[in-house]
């Protein structure tokens, strides 16, 4: 019916969107579920149970966005993090989980930053999980990503609710490492935040560190969507406008 | 943090390596450096120290002892001559009223000292680091601190009236910062008072009343150790972060307050060799438990997934300055009294992975589980819609802003006023996206403009996931868009297995719009096995976005009559050739052709085309100057412009 009336060209979905679907993709053929939680969070869920309680100077490292009344202590959630708090009161493990989702951070805005955002977290908790395990994984998962010259490296960091911390650097899928804009002349790209969980987070949700082991790793969308698609400004994803839409 | 590779030289008896080499030892086994910068003979480098190490590192010695460890070499701490206590006129007295706050307070009188102008090494030091020179005691304190950690102060003592008392302020009680910064304090902020009034605000600022200047001959030196969570509290309400702050809110073992204490006297002693010191008067009710963590090697490497002797592991922890003592298959680790991050055993197996390499670390494939994982059945849902809605339905996926002007849940600290509550639903930023891509239509090449979104929403009912969808007729058609929006809907509806309320289609100037709550519409849905159904067509796809310009654009129309037959292409080509570089688009909308009576053929092409500049608004006159050129090409083969 309608056809004969328009010529109604094919649609075009955000690239955001076809991002998450690559990377669910990928990780659910990888033995990864996927896990969904609110964006509204309360405090407990997105801080404290993550072994970031009040004073302490993490919280620094995320700026939140507090809602009326403040001393109902809800937030919109910074992180994907507290999912995986909710899923393992949940779920016993083992367990793998990623979680695709929103998350807002009150920062100033420009080019490279956006009140609301996407992150992805993954999360697998078993017996014996070490660094090795996440390694494996996460260069797995790149190599699916930007292709299979993809190298992956480790830098030490430190985030509250993993313990070891690393930074997770790609190597330059446009230039292979020798250097380019996209990697700003270094080879590489860094892709996000990982480590081992913390046994206080395990603690919080009533799971025994000598018997549980696990890691987490959480990488921003938008940015991912940059990288691949050469988007040059994270704010136009959230206008509406099918100038950026339909070219995907 | 800004450290000084000459500095860092001095607590090294051999030469460092080359800057980049220290830099790139620090990325991979310890910071990320933002940045390196010359001086003169002297490099400068941008340490970014994470919340985890501020409570040793933040110091030029915190660092050496890091590079240490890294590059395997020997820290050579020079010996400070200690300095003979003498009796002063001035005899300290020091009350600490609360011991919580205030976990160590030293005070020390120097008479006899002449504040002047650093000497030239002094104000090197710290003009490299971008820090002030302001005198040669105030200088040295904040030599103190950027060389060992520890935060030091300085009063004049001649203006400090009475015994010093550590106390919690009074409710409203005043004092102006060395800024001039008038503050009215809290009474649960911690001060250091004398008998008349504030003298500084503990662990932040210190104040204008006993401030060392130029005129002051006898001073009183302060190194104290305070309660990390209230110097972090205080700093926040009062607006005010300083270096010393910063030390202090991330913790700091209280043992470096005297070891502060003795450099600072003997660097003062020397500036001053006249000068008279007093014994120090040291307040530390609980001194600093030793921390002993027991941990087994075999624990640290199934924690990192390597298999590294004990004997290396035993040897990095050394490097680190970690005690180590063997028992059985245990290792006893006395820790550094300054490494107050060291708690448990997952901390000794981050020092361990890091000294060692995570380069080293062998990459690992999990096994797969023994069950599948379950499908979530609303991201599943979630995807087949906007699969179905695009691939088949000619609907582009919008994402409008969560945070709007007006909602029911209101944000405490908002960025904007306009930004400042939780959208209470889809369809108001679904209309707002069907009248900017309507105005867009022509460039985008659109006879309809067909959008949707999928996301949260919030208001009465709670947080919940709502569907919208939107379409506006651009090129008019004797439909209205509610209709087409209900056709939409029928068969969409008939795909999923859904019915879609038609009531909820709502028709507006800008468009129809349709919203609903999504969980609810998929609640009798079947769950799927995988999610291989609904795998994008377009995932996996490589683009290269080509940016826009922001600028407005202009459209025309042409029709011509040519005679004959396809000329379609020869036309286009003229176009494009007059118009040049400021065509960002041309279609064709209409053909037709008319047989003359004579028999010939004409035939009229319409076309459609967009201007635009990327870098300023075109004008009218420019855009009537290329339809001119057109003509009169078009003219010259004998058509005719409609």
């Amino acid at each position: 019916m309608e056809k004969a009336d328009q010529n109604i060209q094919k649609g075009h979905l955000h690239p955001l969107s076809i991002v998450v679907n690559e990377l669910t993709t990928i990780f659910s053929e990888m033995g990864f579920e996927v896990a969904d939680g609110p964006e509204i969070e309360k405090e407990f869920y997105n801080f404290d149970a993550l072994n970031i309680p009040a004073d302490h100077p993490g919280r620094d490292m995320q700026d939140t966005f507090w809602l009326k009344p403040l001393a109902a202590r809800n937030l919109l959630r910074t992180h994907t993090s507290p999912v995986q708090v909710r899923y393992m009161e949940a779920q016993q493990p083992p367990l793998r989980i990623i979680v695709p989702g929103k998350v807002f951070r009150n920062e100033a805005t420009d080019a490279t930053h956006e009140a609301q955002f996407y992150q992805i977290e993954g999360l697998m908790v078993d017996k014996d999980v070490s660094l090795a395990d996440l390694k494996g994984t996460l260069e797995t998962f790149l190599k699916k990503l930007f292709g299979k010259d993809v190298q992956t490296r480790f830098r030490p960091s430190y985030f509250p609710f993993t313990e070891p911390s690393v930074e997770v650097d790609a190597s330059c899928f446009i230039c292979s490492g020798k250097g380019c804009s996209t990697c700003k002349g270094t080879g590489w790209i860094e892709m996000g935040g990982a480590g081992m969980v913390h046994p206080n987070v395990l603690k919080a949700v009533k799971l025994d560190p000598k018997e549980w082991r696990g890691f987490a790793f959480g990488f921003g969308i938008d940015r991912i969507a940059m990288l691949k698609y050469g988007l040059s400004d994270v704010r136009a994803s959230y206008s509406g406008d099918l100038r950026v839409v339909n070219q995907f | 943090m800004l450290v000084s590779q000459k500095w860092l030289q001095m607590y090294f008896k051999k030469a460092l390596p080359e800057t980049v080499d220290i830099a790139r030892a620090f990325t991979f086994h310890a910071f990320e450096i933002e940045g390196i910068e010359k001086h003169g003979d002297d490099s400068v480098l941008d340490i970014k120290v994470l919340p985890d190490r501020n409570c040793y590192a933040l110091s030029h010695r915190g660092i050496a002892r890091e590079l240490a460890a890294i590059l395997s070499l020997e820290v050579s701490e020079g010996e400070i001559p200690a300095v003979k206590p003498v009796s002063t006129s001035r005899k300290l007295e020091i009350s600490v009223q609360d011991t919580d706050l205030c976990k160590r307070y030293i005070g020390r009188v120097v008479e006899g000292v002449t504040v002047g102008e650093s000497p030239a090494w002094l104000k090197e030091k710290l003009t490299v680091l971008g820090q002030r020179s302001i005198n040669g005691i105030v200088d040295l304190t904040n030599f103190v601190m950027l060389d060992v950690g520890q935060p030091m102060h300085a009063f004049d003592a001649d203006k400090v009236k009475g015994i010093i008392v550590v106390r919690k302020a009074k409710e409203g009680e005043k004092m102006t910062t060395l800024d001039g910064k008038e503050l009215t304090l809290k009474d649960s902020m911690l001060v250091i008072a004398d008998e008349e009034g504030v003298l500084a605000l503990a662990g932040v600022k210190g104040g204008t009343k006993a401030q060392v200047t130029s005129e002051t001959k006898n001073i009183i030196l302060e190194s104290a150790n305070f309660k990390p969570t209230s110097v972090r509290r205080t700093s926040t309400v009062v607006g005010i972060r300083t270096d010393a702050s910063k030390r202090y809110e991330n913790g700091i073992t209280p043992d470096l307050a005297e070891e502060a204490m003795n450099r600072l006297s003997s660097l003062i002693a020397e500036m001053n060799p006249s000068a008279k010191i007093a014994d120090a008067v040291d307040v530390y009710q609980e001194p600093q438990k030793q921390t002993v963590i027991e941990v087994q090697s075999a624990l640290i490497n199934s924690m990192l997934g390597i298999d590294v002797s004990e004997k290396e592991i035993v040897s990095i922890l050394s490097q680190l300055r970690i005690v180590v003592e063997k028992r059985a298959d245990t290792l006893m680790l006395t820790i550094p009294k300054d490494r107050l991050d060291l708690i448990i055993a997952e901390d000794v197996a981050e020092e361990v992975g890091r000294i060692y390499g995570y380069e080293k670390v062998v990459s690992r494939i999990p096994k797969p589980l023994a069950t599948k994982p379950v499908i979530n059945k609303n991201f599943y849902y979630i995807q087949k819609f906007r699969k179905l809605l695009a691939e088949k339905h000619g609907f582009s996926e919008v994402y409008t802003p969560s945070i709007v002007e007006r909602g029911i849940i209101e944000i405490q600290n908002p960025l904007a006023s306009d930004k400042s509550a939780m959208r209470v639903d889809l369809s108001r930023g679904v209309t707002k996206a069907l009248e900017l891509n309507v105005y867009n239509a022509p460039l985008l090449g659109l006879d309809q403009v067909r959008v949707f979104e999928i996301g949260k929403v919030f208001n009465d009912k709670g947080e919940y996931t709502s569907f919208a969808l939107g379409v506006k007729h651009v090129k008019k058609i004797k439909k209205k868009e509610a209709e087409t929006i209900k056709e939409v809907l029928a068969a969409l509806g008939a795909e999923l297995g859904v019915k879609f309320d038609e009531k909820l289609v709502k028709e507006t100037p800008a468009g129809a719009v349709f919203e609903t709550q999504f969980d609810t519409l998929i609640a009798d849905l079947p769950t799927s096995a995988d999610y291989s159904d609904v795998k994008f067509e377009s995932a996996g796809k490589q683009v290269l976005f080509k940016k826009f310009s922001s600028y407005p654009f202009i459209v025309r129309d042409i029709a011509v009559f040519v005679s004959g037959e396809g000329k379609e292409n020869e036309l286009r080509d003229i176009i494009v050739k007059e118009s040049g570089a400021l065509l960002v688009r041309i279609a064709l909308f209409d053909v037709f052709s008319k047989k003359l009576d004579d028999g010939s053929i004409k035939t009229s092409y319409a076309f459609r085309m967009v201007y635009q500049s990327d870098e300023r608004t075109l004008t009218a006159e420019e855009v009537d100057a290329i339809m001119t050129k057109i003509y009169e090409q078009v003219k010259s083969r004998g058509w005719e412009v409609r």
